[in-house]
């Protein structure tokens, strides 16, 4: 059966979550003025992850999560299912403890955030180096976590003004 | 400070113990763990669904690349306005020099041929076949130096080719999809270049590292390679044309010889690539001398 018109604009705005992530996967790999190995730039799609995680799961499913993983590993040539995993897992741990999040404000979310995405990133790390069968200096992750974090509360305006357009059919009837 | 309207986000939360979030979870970190076990194999379906993906998404990176790169120009047009008169200074003594050896060159030239004509020697090598691509994706990873290109098996593309930039080699074509290949930069660690150190012409091996100057391995036994010596492709094995720039030789700070690239990483918005012509198949005389007589 063909959904009816509003269903499937419910169904599009509710894909908004999933289609901006893979936007800021494309906007993470552009090749920006930098040295051979890439240089320092943030990893926004930890921090679109992060952000559904936290506020809205049911927006950002598990099969939505390991399509962006794969996407970005297609993308950037690295071992394929590393970042999938290290997202799950990381989408996981906020799933689990979503009880926490609820009527926190943004200074506390943003310091979870902290310790948030570097133990993701040391997961990402881990598989890959495992799977590449190689160790490499972690210093150019430390320094993109760096930055994805200090960028996170400017992600996170964006993140919100998003979801008021995913909120506006699906959740305003009464 | 961001303020989150709590009301609007209770909304949709799933709860954690439900069983489809539980499976889903079980099941994609368990198809996710096997494409990490199996994409190191090089299994074919796997490699054909990568190619699948990253082609379909190559003009999207493309469109976003586009004003990152318009952008990148724009910066170094303002930079380049405020030394106008310095620039213009060095290109005219940079045109002063390049005349003094387009003369040389052009003498050497007429010299070769005619030296060439009295030995009756082959003539020069073929022009390499030269196809242009724009740089769309960058790895991000301390892990792997690649570059994502916007042209593939379908422009001509094929494995080997090299990949130059502004000022030199860049790397070489690894991986081509129909509309997308992977360029493996000369840093990266599984980069192998077989090049010529100048002027005393000794053959090596350039090892990359996932360091910016890559390792000048398996050199001579008694190697004439001093500091600031040029380093250009040796065309051994066929596929990297002859001569091409790659860099000038270094001292490590691990006190091994490595090679600083000429390659312009930042001005990697497009590549040439660039392949020898593939040697033609040797004729088979006697085969022919056969077909002769029977005719």
């Amino acid at each position: 059966m063909q959904p009816s018109a509003p269903d499937l604009e419910t169904r599009l705005r509710e894909g908004l979550p999933l289609l901006f992530a893979l936007v800021l996967v494309t906007i993470d790999l552009t090749p920006r003025p930098a040295p051979a190995g890439g240089g320092i730039a943030p990893f926004l799609t930890l921090g679109a992850v992060y952000f559904w995680g936290v506020y809205r799961p049911d927006l950002m499913s598990n099969a939505a999560v390991f399509a962006i993983g794969l996407v970005y590993d297609v993308l950037s040539g690295l071992p394929l299912g590393c970042s999938s995993v290290a997202l799950l897992l990381g989408r996981a741990v906020m799933v689990a403890r979503h009880r926490f999040f609820y009527a926190k404000s943004f200074v506390v979310i943003w310091a979870l955030f902290v310790v948030w995405a570097p133990a993701v990133e040391l997961v990402r790390y881990a598989f890959t180096a495992a799977s590449l069968g190689v160790l490499v200096d972690p210093l150019p992750l430390v320094a993109q976590c760096g930055l994805t974090i200090a960028l996170y509360p400017a992600l996170s305006w964006v993140l919100v003004r998003l979801h008021e357009q995913v909120r506006t059919r699906a959740y305003a009837e009464p | 400070m961001i303020r989150l309207r709590r009301a609007s986000f209770a909304v949709g939360l799933v709860p954690p113990r439900s069983w489809v979030e539980r499976a889903s979870f079980g099941g994609l970190v368990g198809v996710a763990l096997l494409l990490v076990v199996f994409s190191r194999a090089e299994v074919g379906l796997i490699a054909q669904v990568g190619h699948t993906v990253r082609d379909a998404l190559v003009p999207v990176m493309a469109v976003i690349a586009r004003p990152n790169a318009a952008i990148d120009d724009g910066l170094d047009w303002v930079g380049t306005q405020f030394a106008l008169a310095e620039e213009n200074e060095r290109l005219r003594a940079q045109v002063e020099r390049l005349l003094t050896w387009q003369a040389a060159a052009t003498r050497l030239e007429v010299e070769n041929a005619a030296l060439r004509d009295v030995l009756n020697a082959q003539r020069r090598q073929p022009r390499p076949i030269t196809r242009t691509a724009r740089v769309v994706a960058d790895s991000r990873s301390p892990f792997v130096h690649t570059r994502l290109i916007d042209a593939g098996a379908a422009q001509e593309i094929d494995e080997g080719m090299a990949a130059l930039g502004s000022g030199g080699l860049a790397g070489r074509v690894v991986d081509v999809g129909r509309n997308s290949a992977r360029l493996l930069l000369l840093t990266d660690l599984n980069s192998r270049v077989p090049v010529l150190v100048l002027p005393a012409r000794d053959p090596a091996i350039l090892t990359g590292d996932n360091g910016p100057t890559p390792r000048l391995d398996f050199l001579p036994l008694t190697p004439q390679v001093g500091i600031g010596d040029r380093v250009v492709t040796s065309g051994a094995a066929g596929v990297l044309p002859a001569g091409i720039a790659v860099g000038t030789v270094v001292k490590g700070d691990d006190d091994m010889l490595r090679v600083q690239p000429t390659v312009d990483w930042g001005e990697l918005h497009h590549v040439r690539l660039v392949r020898a012509k593939p040697l033609e198949e040797p004729r088979n005389n006697a085969a022919d001398g056969r077909a002769t007589a029977r005719r």
